[in-house]
């Protein structure tokens, strides 16, 4: 009696953990993507690519890990391809690609990219992201670009401010906020953020040929220049319009001072556009989308990748159709128009975007052909990201006055840069 | 203690006065630390049953004015956790179904080991000792990727099976996983309470139950046992409360669908783009902390007698 | 031939020696009185006879029969411990009954012993009592209190 019911207990428990299922066929049409888009608007976009898939006939199996800019989720990925059981596909930071194709862990898509002739869309400074060795290993979603200036249309009306067309005028416009009476600069005083700012500032102080020299080749010579000396005191000069209370405030936060007219401008991302659709503000009519003064016709881009792990040969069915998903002008339109980035694809319509969304696809492809389409040096997009947080520690350091004059500043900069090499 | 002379309570209070004094400064500083831990909690609370109009332009300590349980209905049932939007639920179960099996095993193991550490000494019982101990110190984080290794082979011997038998007996199930590494990791942290109060157990006791012809484990079962309440509460509770909470774990090992409460959590609240729903956050946040908090209440009092016993006796 | 025969009785912990070469008779319904300084051996030589501690080399015999290697349950002996060493979360009548319990005499026939027992030693109202001081160890004031009835009572159901 006792004997039985043991068993029937132990059956119970093991039918309750699922391990009395047998669960081996089921999975050949499905996706495992690993991700960190949690939060409501991103979510929703990567609802796009799931409910595309679905129609497709393919379930997808949803592994979020939000936080630290994927940083826990990178850890996850790290053991999961450790065991041997990496997922089909995982949201990843370039370099990150980078490191596991080398390593031999990505899956070749060739096989689809000749034949979608991805290489012709797709802008060849991003090429050096997803191809290894001439092969494709990871796609890209979308391109973000970080020089862009938010604006209240309302606070800009009442102040009678036009469109600033270099960073003198910049400065203009900001003082014509600050007698008005509002918070000219809304900014959120974390690393990141203000590392943001600067490479805008930096772009738009020594243009795109001494931004790729100091930047993606680290040269010793313009790290130490002048013209970067100069971008630190251009840094120096905005921080004379940001609100007292900006230290640590996050950068959605910033957004809404923006929105509500408390602030007039926010340097940010394109994922900033997110919060005024959420606030349902309409582009060109409640705020206006500028590139950072003095960078019209560079885009600082950052993009959001999947790498296509080593799977299972039955999986590769599901994981092909997920790529083919990813890469298919509809559901680059449908998530970028949520997202707020644009296309990776240079050949998606932009019919379905805003007057921002279109301007920042005409932008892109213009930057792509005259070889202004760089990295962001923040968003881990010009170099790994030990050297870009070496990077925005220096520029934080500096911009919260620990470090004291710009001269400091350059000396840091170099110092610290070699140090993460 | 009858021999308390009167003189001797005089001294320990030499005027009603200055005790009253004494009483108020003690009862004083007590409230204001209580208050002091209990006001993130009470926000929290206050926060989970506001709506979020009254969060985004009203005070943070002041009481809502319209009562609502919505947040706490959306938190369990269809917040989104990724692009799933069943609320925290499941995540709540996975997290039982995790934790129970894990705090039993460790903690049966724990004791068993205490036993045969004290009272069944072998040559080299110190350095085995030593080495359990020695695991209390490894970080989470250096284990992560062996530990990681060992389970993809595991889970290969349970692929195996599956196609041989129809059953993979657990292998590789990231429920069964995650309870294999807190056992693991939590066999030092059980062994050494149990070690240190079975130590102080007297072995007279064992003896006699040898020559009263009970084997190992009826030793361990009739005498150990019954006598190790207050070491089984102490063990419970600290190992409920670090398997309940751990993050590094069950999102490294059973990311996903199986994913524990905390991995959950942090998808619900860790939002970057977004209002951000401070009233659901909050109600979920308290669910997810509510079984450790349940565990204190209930067996708090015996925590502190358990480990003084050990102390004392030690 | 003497009813226990201890021949040559050496005993061992690492280095120290403790028991150093007992020799020792007893005839059957003797008597015999360990006395000695604390740290001279007398429990350390029970505890051998008992089979608690294993013997370095020597003989122990009980009944001609020589019982070095057996398991103390089987060396038909009866032990009171300095300090009683009764089970704390047991009756008085559950620690006198373990051992029969242990040897698997049937339940019916453990109560009786427990009973007649218990009214021989006049311990009987204390049966279903806890026995509290075991676990903490001897106590001059309850060193010839009634509880000694119940370790007495433990040995003589054997």
């Amino acid at each position: 009696m006792k004997l039985r019911n043991f068993y029937l207990a132990s059956a119970m428990a093991a039918s309750a953990l699922g391990l009395a299922v047998p669960a081996h066929a089921a999975d050949v049409k499905q996706v495992q993507v690993l991700h960190w888009w949690t939060s409501g608007g991103e979510a929703a976009a990567l609802a796009t690519l799931k409910s595309y898939l679905a129609k497709e006939g393919y379930a997808w199996k949803d592994v979020p890990i939000a936080g630290g800019g994927g940083a826990a989720a990178m850890t996850t990925l790290k053991a999961m391809v450790a065991a041997g059981n990496p997922p089909t596909a995982s949201q990843i930071l370039g370099y990150y690609a980078l490191d596991y194709a080398k390593a031999g862990k990505l899956n070749d898509l060739n096989v689809l990219a000749t034949k979608e002739h991805w290489d012709k869309v797709i802008p060849k400074a991003l090429q050096k992201f997803t191809t290894t060795n001439g092969k494709w290993d990871a796609i890209p979603i979308n391109i973000h670009s970080v020089n862009w200036l938010w604006i209240n249309k309302a606070v800009m009306d009442k102040i009678g401010g036009t469109e600033p067309k270099n960073f003198d005028e910049f400065i203009a416009l900001l003082d014509k906020a600050k007698k008005a009476g509002v918070i000219p600069l809304a900014l959120g005083g974390q690393p990141w953020q203000e590392g943001t700012m600067f490479d805008s500032v930096v772009m738009s102080t020594g243009g795109p040929a001494f931004y790729k020299k100091a930047f993606v080749d680290l040269d010793p010579t313009a790290l130490k220049s002048a013209t970067m000396k100069k971008a630190f005191d251009n840094l120096a000069k905005l921080r004379a319009y940001v609100d007292p209370n900006y230290a640590g405030r996050d950068w959605n936060l910033a957004t809404a001072m923006v929105i509500k007219g408390d602030a007039l401008v926010q340097v940010m991302g394109d994922w900033a556009k997110g919060e005024f659709t959420v606030a349902h503000k309409v582009a060109g009519k409640d705020f206006l989308c500028y590139r950072f003064p003095g960078t019209e016709g560079t885009v600082i881009y950052n993009t959001d990748m999947f790498a296509m792990f080593q799977v299972p040969a039955d999986l590769r069915g599901a994981q092909l159709a997920l790529a083919d998903a990813v890469m298919s002008p509809a559901v680059q339109s449908a998530f970028n128009v949520i997202k707020g980035s644009v296309p990776a694809r240079m050949d998606v319509p932009d019919t379905a975007f805003d007057m921002c969304g279109k301007k920042g696809i005409a932008d892109v492809k213009k930057a792509d052909a005259a070889g202004t389409f760089v990295g962001s040096m923040t968003q881990n997009y010009a170099q790994p990201p030990a050297i870009a947080t070496a990077y925005t520690d220096v520029v934080t350091k500096f911009f919260h006055g620990e470090i004291k004059t710009s001269d400091a500043a350059v000396a840091e900069l170099s110092k610290a840069i070699d140090a993460a090499k | 203690m009858s021999a308390v002379t009167p003189a001797a309570i005089m001294r320990a209070h030499p005027t009603r006065r200055s005790a009253w004094r004494s009483r108020i400064v003690i009862y004083g500083l007590l409230i204001f630390f209580a208050v002091l831990y209990l006001m993130p909690l009470v926000v929290m609370v206050m926060t989970s049953l506001k709506p979020m109009s009254e969060i985004t332009g009203g005070n943070m300590f002041e009481l809502p004015h319209h009562l609502t349980f919505a947040p706490w209905i959306k938190a369990w049932g269809t917040t989104c956790v990724g692009l799933t939007c069943a609320g925290i639920k499941g995540y709540f179960w996975n997290s039982i179904k995790m934790v129970v099996p894990a705090v039993f095993i460790s903690t049966m193991l724990g004791s068993l080991n205490g036993y045969v550490l004290t009272k069944w000494r072998f040559a080299g019982h110190r350095l085995v000792f030593g080495l359990m101990l020695f695991a209390c110190f490894i970080p989470y984080q250096s284990v992560l990727i062996p530990m990681a290794v060992i389970l993809g082979k595991l889970g290969s011997i349970g692929m195996n099976m599956q196609d041989l038998t129809g059953y993979s007996l657990g292998f590789g199930n990231p429920t069964v996983n995650l309870v294999l590494v807190h056992v693991v990791y939590g066999l030092g942290f059980t062994t050494l309470f149990f070690r240190n109060y079975y130590e102080a157990f007297p072995t007279e006791l064992i003896k006699a139950a040898q020559i009263d012809g009970a084997g190992f484990f009826q030793i361990f079962r009739r005498i150990m046992l019954p006598s190790s309440a207050p070491i089984f509460i102490v063990t419970v509770i600290y190992q409920f409360t670090n398997i309940w909470n751990d993050f590094l774990f069950g999102s490294t090992f059973a990311a996903g669908d199986n994913a524990p409460m905390t991995v959950a959590l942090n998808n619900v609240v860790n939002t970057s783009t977004g209002v951000i729903e401070y009233n659901v956050n909050m109600a979920a946040a308290i669910i997810a902390a509510a079984p450790t908090l349940i565990v204190y209440v209930v067996a708090g009092r015996y925590f502190v007698r358990g480990l003084m016993a050990g102390a004392v006796k030690g | 031939m003497a009813f226990l025969e201890i021949n040559a009785l050496r005993k061992r912990f690492g280095a120290v020696e403790i028991l150093k070469g007992i020799d020792l008779t007893l005839d059957k319904g003797g008597f015999l009185v360990l006395v000695g300084p604390s740290g001279c051996g007398k429990s350390t030589l029970l505890n051998t006879i008992a089979g608690l501690e294993a013997i370095s080399s020597g003989t122990i015999s009980v009944d001609g029969q020589e019982i070095n290697d057996l398991h103390p349950s089987k060396r038909d002996i009866a032990m009171v411990f300095q300090s009683y060493a009764l089970y704390p979360n047991m009756t008085v009548a559950e620690n006198i009954a373990f051992g029969m319990e242990m040897r698997g005499v049937p339940k019916a026939e453990r109560d009786k012993a427990v009973a007649e027992v218990a009214k021989t030693l006049q311990i009987v109202p204390l049966a279903g009592a806890p026995p509290q001081p075991a676990i903490r160890g001897p106590a001059p004031a309850r060193r010839h209190g009634p509880r000694f009835g119940a370790p007495a009572a433990r040995v003589s159901v054997r």
